[in-house]
């Protein structure tokens, strides 16, 4: 009986049945949009549709009980094969190499989704942090203290803020410059002089004041002091509603135009304290995290209304070399398999 | 002088084309020798189109889709040239197809935004380059063999036949090392190996297309016509992976 259930498992016809269903699982999971909200499917697909895919749980398709029993039958068709076939190891090497690469691979990620731990750590400057928020917004704790010391962003090009002063209808007719707080641009041809006052990234109003709700550039406004020969005014900008002044009776027409910067990069410098041990500093960056007593700290996002702001992602994956030996040995034992 | 160097590219594939149709027209054979010439004048000029490029964004030419479509036509034809000489197929036959397939995909290409970017943060890593590079041999590769599969159908024989399960073998093992590349690349990036993202996913599904079509020819002896078949059935699910999910889906790899 037991040997007749191992020659079911290791045949390649259940090989066949495995990975056929596999690829269609995957199919499918990389058409549905995963973990979204209802409503998001709803607008997506229709309510009847919308229903149907997340009854089936289509909408996390790769943590479903299914999904992760048919990775469960394929490690056991791989292991089954590998143990029944095992003399193949002297004549087809390359095959049973593979075989067990892939079940390293499979046990690799066992072993992450067992003892890996990951979350992240929202921080702001100068703030400390002894724990971090996993991906069920528990508080989990470190045995050392984070503190974040400062956050940068890099350009390749700064931004720009360019006034248009358009003097006609026809194309050509305007003439620009860059503005830059209290330096006067000058358009001689039309006798005006424009002293910008003060930049508003996120321009709104509360009851009659012009205020700044955040440092993003939302509502990019400038503050301008315009003159001419009639006398000097005072004009709002705004690069969302180039017309929102409307024609006022000059002979021409301001129009604020904002040019994002291109991000570099961005960083963090940390500190880590530790009383156990000697504790560091460190500048991460994206593609640039640190290490420290078998976590790892990457680099993971910003927040463009609030330039203090770093979001911090912590890893600790004890799998790491599981897996990186498995990726070796799948490419060595594929290379031998194939090799005439 | 970026865009002189891809029309001349185009120009050449076009010329090997109308050169291979006035040999067969004409019932002249030598004119082969002309396809092979303005071939490799096409792959020169894509050559230098890739190097102006690189000058001219200062990173390799591989950080969007109209660049990584110009490597992977450039990879192409070097694969072919490198199956021509030191192997023992005889892939004249796979010439003309080649030709269209050239012309078909610049067409296709001319269509993508070609203006050079500074590179995201998230593509400031050595990794980009050997990530794409190992990708676009695979996914090459995998076109070679399903362009032998098309022309299996006219000059069938055992050559072919092992020419394209060895197409398919190079791409199978190039197509996996770039999926490792790439997770290794986001591991040291992100601190995840795999996030299920649609690019990640279709790969794999291509991956396992390949790896069943293997099986099927190892342990069932689905080889010539039936195999021709698999390589052209599979060469869908790169288009649609290296593409369709470009447009259709998105994810991490919105850049490329």
């Amino acid at each position: 009986m037991a040997r007749k259930l191992l020659d079911q498992l290791a045949s390649i016809r259940f090989f066949f049945i495995c990975a056929g269903c596999l690829l269609l699982a995957c199919a499918l999971g990389g058409i549905v949009p995963q973990g979204e909200s209802p409503e998001e499917y709803h607008q997506t697909y229709g309510r009847t549709v919308a229903s149907f895919i997340l009854s089936l749980g289509w909408n996390n398709l790769f943590k479903s009980y299914w999904f992760l029993g048919l990775l469960g039958l394929s490690g056991i068709n791989l292991l089954a094969c590998s143990l029944k076939r095992y003399k193949a190891l002297l004549v087809r090497p390359g095959v049973f190499i593979s075989h067990a690469a892939i079940l390293l691979l499979f046990a690799g990620g066992i072993i992450r989704g067992v003892y890996g731990q990951k979350g992240h750590l929202p921080m702001n400057v100068d703030q400390v942090w002894s724990g971090y928020i996993n991906d069920g917004y528990e508080e989990i704790s470190l045995p050392f203290s984070i503190k974040l010391k400062a956050f940068r962003i890099h350009y390749w090009e700064q931004e720009k803020h360019i006034l248009h002063v358009v003097y006609g209808d026809s194309p050509g007719q305007h003439a620009s410059a860059e503005l830059v707080q209290n330096q006067i641009a000058e358009f001689k041809f039309l006798n005006l002089k424009v002293l910008p006052i003060r930049f508003y990234p996120e321009f709104a109003l509360e009851g009659k004041s012009p205020v700044s709700r955040s440092e993003a550039r939302e509502n990019p406004a400038w503050e301008l002091s315009v003159q001419n020969g009639h006398g000097s005014v005072r004009q709002f900008v705004f690069s969302r509603f180039p017309d929102f002044h409307g024609d006022v009776g000059r002979p021409f027409r301001l129009v604020y135009e904002y040019v994002p910067g291109r991000v570099r990069q961005f960083e963090s410098d940390l500190e880590i304290t530790d009383t156990q041990g000697p504790g560091t500093k460190q500048t991460i960056s994206v593609n640039s995290p640190m290490s420290y007593q078998g976590y790892r700290l990457y680099q993971s996002g910003y927040d463009p209304k609030n330039m203090n702001f770093s979001s911090i992602q912590i890893v600790k994956d004890p799998s790491v070399w599981v897996i990186y030996t498995g990726f070796i040995l799948l490419m060595l034992g594929l290379a031998w398999s194939f090799w005439r | 002088m970026i865009q002189i160097a891809f029309q001349f590219a185009f120009g050449f594939s076009l010329l090997a084309l109308g050169t291979y149709v006035a040999g067969y027209l004409l019932k002249k054979p030598s004119f082969n020798r002309w396809v092979f010439v303005a071939l490799f004048l096409s792959w020169l000029e894509i050559s230098l189109h890739l190097l102006l490029l690189w000058r001219a964004s200062g990173h390799a030419p591989l950080s969007n889709q109209y660049e990584s479509m110009m490597f992977l036509l450039w990879t192409v034809l070097t694969l072919f040239v490198l199956f021509y000489f030191f192997s023992k197929f005889p892939l004249q036959g796979l010439v003309p197809a080649l030709s269209l397939f050239l012309v078909l995909s610049l067409g296709v290409t001319s269509f993508l935004d070609s203006g050079v970017a500074p590179l995201v943060p998230a593509l400031q890593s050595n990794w980009l380059l050997i990530h794409v590079i190992t990708t676009m041999i695979g996914y090459a590769a995998l076109s070679l063999g399903f362009l032998g599969g098309v022309v299996y159908w006219k000059f069938r024989g055992a050559h072919l036949d092992e020419f394209l399960y060895r197409a398919i073998q190079v791409g199978f093992w190039f197509l996996a090392l770039g999926i490792i590349t790439g997770a290794v690349w986001a591991n040291s990036a992100w601190g995840t190996y795999w996030s299920w993202d649609p690019k990640e996913t279709w790969a794999l599904v291509t991956w396992l297309f390949y790896a069943i079509a293997i099986h099927l020819r190892r342990t069932r002896g689905w080889k010539n016509e039936r195999f021709a078949w698999l390589a052209i059935a599979g060469f869908v699910f790169v288009v649609f992976t290296y593409f369709g999910v470009n447009y259709l889906l998105s994810g991490l790899h919105a850049y490329a």
